[in-house]
Protein backbone atom coordinates (compact mmCIF):
# COMPACT_ATOMS: atom_id res chain seq x y z
CA UNK A 1 0.00 0.00 0.00
CA UNK A 2 1.37 3.11 -0.88
CA UNK A 3 1.54 6.87 0.96
CA UNK A 4 -0.95 7.76 -1.71
CA UNK A 5 -3.40 5.16 -1.07
CA UNK A 6 -3.66 5.94 2.46
CA UNK A 7 -6.62 8.42 2.70
CA UNK A 8 -6.99 8.90 6.24
CA UNK A 9 -4.25 8.99 8.68
CA UNK A 10 -4.62 9.05 12.49
CA UNK A 11 -1.09 9.15 14.86
CA UNK A 12 -1.58 8.85 18.54
CA UNK A 13 -4.38 11.24 18.46
CA UNK A 14 -5.80 12.27 22.37
CA UNK A 15 -8.57 14.53 23.14
CA UNK A 16 -9.08 16.01 26.36
CA UNK A 17 -12.11 18.08 26.77
CA UNK A 18 -11.42 21.06 29.21
CA UNK A 19 -14.36 21.13 31.13
CA UNK A 20 -15.89 24.10 33.76
CA UNK A 21 -13.37 25.52 36.49
CA UNK A 22 -13.82 22.76 39.04
CA UNK A 23 -14.25 20.36 37.13
CA UNK A 24 -11.28 17.32 35.87
CA UNK A 25 -10.31 17.38 32.10
CA UNK A 26 -11.94 14.47 30.04
CA UNK A 27 -10.30 13.05 27.81
CA UNK A 28 -12.69 11.47 25.11
CA UNK A 29 -9.96 10.49 22.91
CA UNK A 30 -6.82 8.28 23.46
CA UNK A 31 -3.73 7.63 21.89
CA UNK A 32 -5.82 6.50 18.37
CA UNK A 33 -3.85 5.33 15.52
CA UNK A 34 -5.40 4.07 12.59
CA UNK A 35 -5.57 4.29 8.79
CA UNK A 36 -7.83 4.20 6.57
CA UNK A 37 -7.10 3.42 2.56
CA UNK A 38 -8.29 4.77 -0.67
CA UNK A 39 -11.27 2.90 -2.07
CA UNK A 40 -12.58 0.91 1.31
CA UNK A 41 -15.21 1.23 3.47
CA UNK A 42 -14.16 1.75 6.98
CA UNK A 43 -16.41 1.56 10.17
CA UNK A 44 -15.87 2.75 13.04
CA UNK A 45 -17.80 0.90 16.12
CA UNK A 46 -18.37 1.85 19.61
CA UNK A 47 -21.45 2.10 22.25
CA UNK A 48 -22.16 5.27 23.38
CA UNK A 49 -20.34 8.32 23.95
CA UNK A 50 -17.23 6.17 23.28
CA UNK A 51 -15.99 9.04 21.37
CA UNK A 52 -17.06 8.22 17.47
CA UNK A 53 -18.69 11.33 16.85
CA UNK A 54 -15.48 13.41 18.46
CA UNK A 55 -13.43 11.23 16.62
CA UNK A 56 -15.15 12.41 13.36
CA UNK A 57 -15.29 15.78 14.00
CA UNK A 58 -11.51 15.57 14.16
CA UNK A 59 -11.34 14.45 10.88
CA UNK A 60 -13.39 17.26 9.49
CA UNK A 61 -11.49 19.67 11.37
CA UNK A 62 -14.66 20.88 13.60
CA UNK A 63 -12.60 19.66 17.13
CA UNK A 64 -8.54 20.14 17.04
CA UNK A 65 -6.92 17.19 18.77
CA UNK A 66 -5.72 17.59 21.76
CA UNK A 67 -2.04 16.12 20.72
CA UNK A 68 -1.08 13.70 17.91
CA UNK A 69 -1.90 14.01 14.02
CA UNK A 70 -4.75 13.41 11.96
CA UNK A 71 -4.09 13.94 7.84
CA UNK A 72 -7.06 13.52 5.78
CA UNK A 73 -6.60 13.17 1.60
CA UNK A 74 -2.83 14.32 2.33
CA UNK A 75 -3.26 16.93 4.05
CA UNK A 76 -3.82 18.01 8.06
CA UNK A 77 -7.51 17.74 8.61
CA UNK A 78 -9.86 20.26 8.88
CA UNK A 79 -7.64 22.48 5.68
CA UNK A 80 -9.67 23.49 3.21
CA UNK A 81 -8.45 21.59 0.34
CA UNK A 82 -9.31 18.36 2.36
CA UNK A 83 -12.71 19.65 2.88
CA UNK A 84 -13.23 21.14 -0.93
CA UNK A 85 -12.98 17.14 -1.41
CA UNK A 86 -15.11 14.90 1.29
CA UNK A 87 -18.69 14.82 1.85
CA UNK A 88 -20.35 14.43 5.52
CA UNK A 89 -23.66 13.75 6.44
CA UNK A 90 -23.82 14.45 10.43
CA UNK A 91 -25.40 11.97 12.71
CA UNK A 92 -29.44 13.12 12.92
CA UNK A 93 -29.79 15.80 10.37
CA UNK A 94 -29.03 19.22 11.67
CA UNK A 95 -30.43 21.29 8.95
CA UNK A 96 -32.33 24.29 7.96
CA UNK A 97 -35.87 23.74 8.19
CA UNK A 98 -37.00 27.06 6.49
CA UNK A 99 -35.21 25.81 3.17
CA UNK A 100 -37.00 23.23 0.98
CA UNK A 101 -35.18 19.93 -0.03
CA UNK A 102 -33.80 21.55 -3.24
CA UNK A 103 -32.88 24.96 -2.25
CA UNK A 104 -30.52 23.07 0.54
CA UNK A 105 -28.49 20.65 -1.86
CA UNK A 106 -28.13 23.84 -3.53
CA UNK A 107 -27.07 26.05 -1.08
CA UNK A 108 -24.42 23.23 0.47
CA UNK A 109 -23.33 23.49 -3.66
CA UNK A 110 -22.82 27.22 -3.42
CA UNK A 111 -20.19 26.18 -0.32
CA UNK A 112 -18.03 24.29 -3.16
CA UNK A 113 -18.57 27.59 -5.26
CA UNK A 114 -20.67 25.85 -7.97
CA UNK A 115 -23.73 27.43 -9.03
CA UNK A 116 -25.34 28.17 -12.15
CA UNK A 117 -27.94 25.73 -14.33
CA UNK A 118 -24.92 22.93 -13.89
CA UNK A 119 -25.64 22.79 -10.16
CA UNK A 120 -29.59 23.15 -10.75
CA UNK A 121 -28.93 19.80 -12.96
CA UNK A 122 -27.13 17.87 -10.43
CA UNK A 123 -28.69 18.73 -7.41
CA UNK A 124 -32.24 17.20 -9.36
CA UNK A 125 -30.09 14.41 -10.14
CA UNK A 126 -29.11 13.86 -6.74
CA UNK A 127 -32.39 13.77 -5.67
CA UNK A 128 -33.81 11.53 -7.93
CA UNK A 129 -30.71 9.15 -6.35
CA UNK A 130 -31.63 9.26 -2.67
CA UNK A 131 -35.61 9.39 -4.14
CA UNK A 132 -36.83 12.60 -2.83
CA UNK A 133 -37.38 13.95 -5.88
CA UNK A 134 -41.36 14.45 -5.14
CA UNK A 135 -40.67 16.18 -1.65
CA UNK A 136 -37.95 18.79 -3.40
CA UNK A 137 -40.20 22.18 -2.87
CA UNK A 138 -41.06 21.15 0.33
CA UNK A 139 -39.69 23.00 3.20
CA UNK A 140 -37.67 20.92 5.70
CA UNK A 141 -39.48 21.43 8.48
CA UNK A 142 -42.04 19.34 7.09
CA UNK A 143 -40.05 16.00 6.20
CA UNK A 144 -39.37 13.13 8.05
CA UNK A 145 -36.29 11.65 10.10
CA UNK A 146 -35.73 9.19 6.75
CA UNK A 147 -36.50 11.82 4.36
CA UNK A 148 -34.10 14.33 6.25
CA UNK A 149 -31.84 11.40 6.15
CA UNK A 150 -32.12 10.93 2.38
CA UNK A 151 -31.75 14.58 1.83
CA UNK A 152 -28.47 14.58 3.89
CA UNK A 153 -26.99 11.90 1.81
CA UNK A 154 -27.73 14.24 -1.37
CA UNK A 155 -26.19 16.75 0.50
CA UNK A 156 -22.86 15.04 0.89
CA UNK A 157 -22.27 13.84 -2.75
CA UNK A 158 -22.86 17.60 -4.01
CA UNK A 159 -19.33 18.19 -4.62
CA UNK A 160 -18.68 14.28 -6.03
CA UNK A 161 -16.49 13.66 -2.93
CA UNK A 162 -13.61 11.22 -2.71
CA UNK A 163 -13.93 10.66 0.74
CA UNK A 164 -17.80 10.47 2.66
CA UNK A 165 -18.37 10.22 6.27
CA UNK A 166 -21.43 8.84 7.62
CA UNK A 167 -22.05 9.37 11.22
CA UNK A 168 -24.79 7.07 12.20
CA UNK A 169 -26.53 7.20 8.85
CA UNK A 170 -28.82 4.19 9.42
CA UNK A 171 -30.18 5.76 12.61
CA UNK A 172 -33.75 5.90 12.78
CA UNK A 173 -34.69 4.54 9.58
CA UNK A 174 -37.31 1.94 8.88
CA UNK A 175 -36.26 -1.46 7.44
CA UNK A 176 -36.86 0.17 3.86
CA UNK A 177 -34.90 3.13 4.52
CA UNK A 178 -32.43 0.85 5.62
CA UNK A 179 -31.77 -1.13 2.89
CA UNK A 180 -31.99 1.89 0.41
CA UNK A 181 -29.54 3.87 2.13
CA UNK A 182 -27.51 0.38 1.94
CA UNK A 183 -27.85 0.25 -1.81
CA UNK A 184 -26.54 3.84 -1.67
CA UNK A 185 -23.18 3.09 0.12
CA UNK A 186 -22.38 0.01 -2.24
CA UNK A 187 -23.18 2.40 -5.68
CA UNK A 188 -20.40 4.53 -3.80
CA UNK A 189 -18.28 2.00 -3.32
CA UNK A 190 -18.60 0.67 -7.11
CA UNK A 191 -17.78 4.18 -7.74
CA UNK A 192 -14.25 3.74 -5.72
CA UNK A 193 -15.23 6.11 -2.97
CA UNK A 194 -13.81 5.74 0.22
CA UNK A 195 -16.53 5.59 2.46
CA UNK A 196 -15.36 6.10 6.33
CA UNK A 197 -18.91 5.28 8.85
CA UNK A 198 -19.86 5.78 12.65
CA UNK A 199 -22.44 2.88 13.52
CA UNK A 200 -23.40 0.84 16.51
CA UNK A 201 -25.56 -1.04 14.06
CA UNK A 202 -23.30 -4.57 13.32
CA UNK A 203 -25.62 -5.99 10.76
CA UNK A 204 -24.62 -3.09 8.33
CA UNK A 205 -21.06 -2.87 9.37
CA UNK A 206 -20.77 -6.55 8.57
CA UNK A 207 -22.34 -6.27 5.42
CA UNK A 208 -20.66 -2.92 3.84
CA UNK A 209 -17.41 -2.36 5.27
CA UNK A 210 -13.82 -4.34 4.62
CA UNK A 211 -12.22 -2.88 7.62
CA UNK A 212 -13.38 -1.85 11.59
CA UNK A 213 -12.18 0.02 13.90
CA UNK A 214 -13.70 -0.37 17.75
CA UNK A 215 -13.53 2.49 20.13
CA UNK A 216 -14.81 2.02 23.80
CA UNK A 217 -14.03 4.51 26.29
CA UNK A 218 -12.13 6.46 24.01
CA UNK A 219 -9.55 4.10 23.11
CA UNK A 220 -9.00 2.09 20.22
CA UNK A 221 -9.89 -1.62 21.51
CA UNK A 222 -9.79 -3.32 18.26
CA UNK A 223 -8.65 -2.31 14.39
CA UNK A 224 -8.47 -4.86 11.71
CA UNK A 225 -10.37 -6.29 8.55
CA UNK A 226 -13.99 -7.87 9.31
CA UNK A 227 -12.68 -11.18 7.85
CA UNK A 228 -10.29 -11.44 10.62
CA UNK A 229 -12.26 -10.24 13.38
CA UNK A 230 -15.44 -12.46 12.45
CA UNK A 231 -13.02 -15.61 11.89
CA UNK A 232 -13.80 -16.80 15.56
CA UNK A 233 -17.83 -15.57 15.43
CA UNK A 234 -19.66 -12.91 14.27
CA UNK A 235 -18.54 -9.30 14.77
CA UNK A 236 -20.91 -8.78 17.39
CA UNK A 237 -18.92 -11.36 18.96
CA UNK A 238 -16.06 -9.75 18.55
CA UNK A 239 -17.29 -6.13 19.46
CA UNK A 240 -18.50 -7.52 22.58
CA UNK A 241 -15.42 -9.08 23.48
CA UNK A 242 -13.55 -6.30 22.75
CA UNK A 243 -15.42 -3.65 24.70
CA UNK A 244 -15.71 -5.93 27.91
CA UNK A 245 -12.21 -6.73 27.72
CA UNK A 246 -11.09 -2.95 27.88
CA UNK A 247 -14.02 -2.50 30.42
CA UNK A 248 -12.16 -5.29 32.59
CA UNK A 249 -8.95 -3.70 32.06
CA UNK B 1 -16.92 34.93 -1.63
CA UNK B 2 -19.22 32.71 -3.07
CA UNK B 3 -19.77 30.84 0.14
CA UNK B 4 -19.84 34.51 2.26
CA UNK B 5 -22.53 35.52 -0.70
CA UNK B 6 -24.47 31.86 -0.11
CA UNK B 7 -24.72 32.14 3.49
CA UNK B 8 -25.99 35.51 3.42
CA UNK B 9 -28.91 34.42 1.20
CA UNK B 10 -29.26 32.08 3.38
CA UNK B 11 -29.55 34.23 6.44
CA UNK B 12 -31.79 36.18 4.56
CA UNK B 13 -34.01 33.40 3.59
CA UNK B 14 -34.31 32.27 7.18
CA UNK B 15 -35.16 35.97 9.03
CA UNK B 16 -37.71 36.33 6.00
CA UNK B 17 -39.20 33.07 6.31
CA UNK B 18 -39.51 33.21 9.68
CA UNK B 19 -41.46 35.85 9.25
CA UNK B 20 -39.96 38.25 11.56
CA UNK B 21 -39.63 40.74 8.68
CA UNK B 22 -43.06 40.75 8.17
CA UNK B 23 -44.61 41.21 11.15
CA UNK B 24 -41.87 44.66 11.49
CA UNK B 25 -42.94 45.62 8.13
CA UNK B 26 -46.30 45.11 9.21
CA UNK B 27 -45.66 47.02 12.32
CA UNK B 28 -43.76 49.58 10.65
CA UNK B 29 -46.34 50.64 8.15
CA UNK B 30 -48.57 51.01 10.63
CA UNK B 31 -46.11 53.23 12.70
CA UNK B 32 -44.93 55.34 10.00
CA UNK B 33 -48.38 55.48 8.38
CA UNK B 34 -49.93 56.81 11.48
CA UNK B 35 -47.67 59.30 11.95
CA UNK B 36 -49.83 61.48 9.80
CA UNK B 37 -52.72 60.65 11.43
CA UNK B 38 -50.84 61.88 14.93
CA UNK B 39 -50.24 65.01 13.38
CA UNK B 40 -53.64 66.13 12.50
CA UNK B 41 -53.59 65.75 16.63
CA UNK B 42 -51.84 68.74 16.78
CA UNK B 43 -52.24 72.31 16.12
CA UNK B 44 -48.88 73.33 14.52
CA UNK B 45 -45.66 72.05 13.08
CA UNK B 46 -47.83 68.89 11.58
CA UNK B 47 -45.32 68.07 9.01
CA UNK B 48 -42.82 68.11 11.79
CA UNK B 49 -44.38 65.97 14.15
CA UNK B 50 -44.77 63.13 11.15
CA UNK B 51 -41.16 63.35 9.96
CA UNK B 52 -40.41 63.38 13.90
CA UNK B 53 -42.63 60.23 14.59
CA UNK B 54 -41.84 58.37 11.42
CA UNK B 55 -37.81 58.25 11.47
CA UNK B 56 -37.78 57.77 15.39
CA UNK B 57 -39.89 54.28 14.32
CA UNK B 58 -37.86 53.48 11.54
CA UNK B 59 -34.61 53.36 13.88
CA UNK B 60 -36.50 51.96 16.92
CA UNK B 61 -37.27 48.87 14.64
CA UNK B 62 -33.96 48.53 12.79
CA UNK B 63 -32.61 48.77 16.76
CA UNK B 64 -34.97 45.77 17.53
CA UNK B 65 -33.90 44.00 13.93
CA UNK B 66 -30.16 43.69 15.16
CA UNK B 67 -30.96 43.24 19.16
CA UNK B 68 -33.32 40.55 18.15
CA UNK B 69 -32.27 38.95 15.52
CA UNK B 70 -28.61 40.12 15.11
CA UNK B 71 -27.90 37.77 18.91
CA UNK B 72 -29.35 35.55 18.01
CA UNK B 73 -27.75 34.33 14.21
CA UNK B 74 -24.87 32.75 15.59
CA UNK B 75 -26.04 31.09 18.34
CA UNK B 76 -28.72 29.21 16.56
CA UNK B 77 -26.21 27.73 14.27
CA UNK B 78 -24.91 26.55 16.98
CA UNK B 79 -27.49 25.14 19.16
CA UNK B 80 -29.22 23.72 16.35
CA UNK B 81 -25.85 22.26 14.76
CA UNK B 82 -26.89 23.02 11.38
CA UNK B 83 -22.68 24.61 11.51
CA UNK B 84 -21.55 21.56 11.26
CA UNK B 85 -22.71 21.07 7.71
CA UNK B 86 -21.31 24.41 6.77
CA UNK B 87 -18.07 24.00 8.35
CA UNK B 88 -17.22 20.67 7.29
CA UNK B 89 -17.62 22.42 3.69
CA UNK B 90 -14.93 24.16 2.48
CA UNK B 91 -16.27 27.84 4.16
CA UNK B 92 -14.05 29.32 6.70
CA UNK B 93 -15.49 30.67 10.14
CA UNK B 94 -14.57 34.13 8.92
CA UNK B 95 -16.55 33.30 6.26
CA UNK B 96 -19.76 32.32 8.20
CA UNK B 97 -19.32 35.27 10.36
CA UNK B 98 -19.48 37.77 7.13
CA UNK B 99 -21.93 36.01 5.39
CA UNK B 100 -24.10 35.88 8.33
CA UNK B 101 -23.26 39.53 8.91
CA UNK B 102 -24.23 40.64 5.04
CA UNK B 103 -27.48 39.01 5.14
CA UNK B 104 -28.70 41.00 8.37
CA UNK B 105 -27.84 44.18 6.97
CA UNK B 106 -29.31 42.93 3.78
CA UNK B 107 -32.72 42.00 5.95
CA UNK B 108 -31.91 45.93 7.75
CA UNK B 109 -31.33 47.87 4.27
CA UNK B 110 -34.92 46.50 2.75
CA UNK B 111 -36.79 47.16 6.23
CA UNK B 112 -35.19 50.79 6.10
CA UNK B 113 -36.05 50.73 2.51
CA UNK B 114 -39.73 49.98 2.80
CA UNK B 115 -39.90 52.29 5.89
CA UNK B 116 -38.83 55.02 3.45
CA UNK B 117 -41.15 54.14 1.07
CA UNK B 118 -44.11 54.46 3.74
CA UNK B 119 -42.66 57.63 4.47
CA UNK B 120 -42.32 58.89 1.05
CA UNK B 121 -46.17 58.67 0.59
CA UNK B 122 -47.13 59.95 3.93
CA UNK B 123 -45.15 62.99 2.93
CA UNK B 124 -46.65 63.02 -0.18
CA UNK B 125 -49.79 63.84 1.53
CA UNK B 126 -48.19 66.75 4.27
CA UNK B 127 -46.38 68.66 1.91
CA UNK B 128 -44.65 67.37 -0.30
CA UNK B 129 -41.94 64.77 -0.92
CA UNK B 130 -37.97 65.84 0.44
CA UNK B 131 -36.01 63.72 -1.92
CA UNK B 132 -33.02 64.21 1.01
CA UNK B 133 -35.20 61.81 3.24
CA UNK B 134 -32.89 59.28 1.85
CA UNK B 135 -29.92 60.57 2.72
CA UNK B 136 -31.38 60.43 6.64
CA UNK B 137 -32.26 56.32 5.63
CA UNK B 138 -28.87 56.12 4.41
CA UNK B 139 -27.46 57.27 7.75
CA UNK B 140 -30.13 54.81 9.71
CA UNK B 141 -28.60 52.18 7.43
CA UNK B 142 -25.16 52.18 8.28
CA UNK B 143 -25.83 52.69 12.09
CA UNK B 144 -27.74 49.95 11.83
CA UNK B 145 -25.02 48.42 10.00
CA UNK B 146 -22.50 49.26 13.10
CA UNK B 147 -25.18 47.60 15.47
CA UNK B 148 -25.85 44.52 13.90
CA UNK B 149 -21.88 43.81 13.98
CA UNK B 150 -21.90 44.54 17.43
CA UNK B 151 -24.54 42.03 17.58
CA UNK B 152 -22.89 39.28 15.52
CA UNK B 153 -19.21 40.05 17.60
CA UNK B 154 -21.40 39.51 20.98
CA UNK B 155 -23.08 36.12 19.87
CA UNK B 156 -19.73 34.53 19.07
CA UNK B 157 -18.93 34.47 22.53
CA UNK B 158 -22.57 35.20 24.88
CA UNK B 159 -25.40 34.23 24.68
CA UNK B 160 -28.42 35.66 22.82
CA UNK B 161 -30.11 37.75 25.84
CA UNK B 162 -26.76 38.82 27.14
CA UNK B 163 -25.90 39.91 23.21
CA UNK B 164 -29.20 41.69 22.92
CA UNK B 165 -28.25 43.82 26.22
CA UNK B 166 -24.84 44.54 25.60
CA UNK B 167 -26.03 46.03 22.27
CA UNK B 168 -28.91 48.08 23.76
CA UNK B 169 -26.52 49.10 26.63
CA UNK B 170 -23.55 50.13 23.21
CA UNK B 171 -26.36 52.21 21.67
CA UNK B 172 -27.60 53.78 24.25
CA UNK B 173 -23.62 55.19 25.26
CA UNK B 174 -22.96 55.37 21.94
CA UNK B 175 -25.53 57.96 21.55
CA UNK B 176 -24.04 59.71 24.85
CA UNK B 177 -20.64 59.31 24.63
CA UNK B 178 -20.35 63.08 24.17
CA UNK B 179 -21.97 63.46 28.23
CA UNK B 180 -19.88 60.40 29.38
CA UNK B 181 -16.54 62.57 28.37
CA UNK B 182 -18.48 65.45 30.45
CA UNK B 183 -18.90 63.49 33.34
CA UNK B 184 -15.09 62.13 33.13
CA UNK B 185 -13.10 65.52 33.31
CA UNK B 186 -15.37 65.65 36.98
CA UNK B 187 -13.63 62.66 38.18
CA UNK B 188 -10.59 61.85 39.45
CA UNK B 189 -7.21 61.47 37.27
CA UNK B 190 -7.43 57.78 36.88
CA UNK B 191 -11.40 57.30 36.68
CA UNK B 192 -10.89 60.15 33.87
CA UNK B 193 -8.37 58.44 31.64
CA UNK B 194 -10.15 55.30 32.12
CA UNK B 195 -13.27 56.81 30.76
CA UNK B 196 -11.97 58.60 28.17
CA UNK B 197 -9.98 55.73 26.93
CA UNK B 198 -13.35 53.60 27.06
CA UNK B 199 -14.76 56.66 24.75
CA UNK B 200 -12.66 55.73 22.17
CA UNK B 201 -13.27 52.72 22.03
CA UNK B 202 -16.84 52.51 22.07
CA UNK B 203 -18.98 53.00 18.88
CA UNK B 204 -19.63 56.64 18.93
CA UNK B 205 -23.13 56.57 17.24
CA UNK B 206 -23.45 60.33 17.32
CA UNK B 207 -22.14 60.19 13.92
CA UNK B 208 -25.22 58.81 12.25
CA UNK B 209 -27.26 61.44 14.45
CA UNK B 210 -28.77 63.68 10.97
CA UNK B 211 -32.48 63.24 11.80
CA UNK B 212 -33.38 65.88 14.09
CA UNK B 213 -31.24 68.13 12.46
CA UNK B 214 -32.79 67.59 9.17
CA UNK B 215 -36.34 67.58 10.12
CA UNK B 216 -35.92 71.21 11.42
CA UNK B 217 -34.48 72.01 7.98
CA UNK B 218 -31.00 71.55 8.35
CA UNK B 219 -29.92 69.94 5.11
CA UNK B 220 -27.22 67.05 5.39
CA UNK B 221 -23.52 67.50 5.09
CA UNK B 222 -22.15 65.15 2.24
CA UNK B 223 -18.82 65.14 3.61
CA UNK B 224 -20.30 63.85 7.27
CA UNK B 225 -21.61 60.99 5.44
CA UNK B 226 -19.19 60.15 4.11
CA UNK B 227 -16.85 60.05 7.44
CA UNK B 228 -20.10 58.43 8.76
CA UNK B 229 -19.79 55.69 6.17
CA UNK B 230 -15.97 54.89 6.31
CA UNK B 231 -16.44 54.86 10.11
CA UNK B 232 -19.22 52.30 10.09
CA UNK B 233 -17.49 50.24 7.64
CA UNK B 234 -14.84 49.98 9.51
CA UNK B 235 -15.52 49.42 12.81
CA UNK B 236 -18.43 46.68 11.21
CA UNK B 237 -15.36 45.25 9.92
CA UNK B 238 -13.39 45.23 12.87
CA UNK B 239 -16.43 43.15 14.85
CA UNK B 240 -17.23 40.86 12.20
CA UNK B 241 -13.16 39.69 12.14
CA UNK B 242 -13.18 39.59 15.86
CA UNK B 243 -15.87 37.94 15.46
CA UNK B 244 -14.39 35.52 12.75
CA UNK B 245 -11.39 35.47 15.63
CA UNK B 246 -13.48 33.92 18.67
CA UNK B 247 -15.02 31.75 16.49
CA UNK B 248 -11.89 30.38 15.01
CA UNK B 249 -11.12 29.29 18.66
CA UNK B 250 -14.56 27.58 19.86
CA UNK B 251 -14.73 23.75 19.57
CA UNK B 252 -18.50 22.12 19.42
Amino acid sequence: MSALDVIISLQDVTKVFNNQVGQAPRTVLEQISLEVHRGETFGLLGPNGAGKTTLQKILLGLVRPTSGTAMVLGTRAGESDARARLGYLPENPYFYTHLTGREFVEFCGSLFGQGGPELRNRVDRLLARVGMTHARDLQLRKYSKGMLQRVGVAQALVNDPELVFLDEPMSGLDPVGRRELREIILELKSEGKTIFFNSHILSDVEALCERVGILSRGKLVSYGSVRDLTRQGSLEDAFVAAVQAEASA
Amino acid sequence: MRAVVAVAINTWREVVRDRVLLLLLVFAGVVVGSSGLMATLTFSEERKIVLDVALASMEGLGVLLALFVGGQLLVKEIDRRTLYVVLSKPVSRLSLVWGKFLGLVMVQSFLVAAMTGVLGGVMVFTGGVRFSVLGVSCMLVLQLVLLAALSVLGSAFTSPLVTSALTAILYVVGHNLETLRMLARKMVPVARLSVEALCRVLPDLSVFEVKNAWVNGVPLAVDGMVVAGGYAMAYAAMCVCLAGWLLERREW
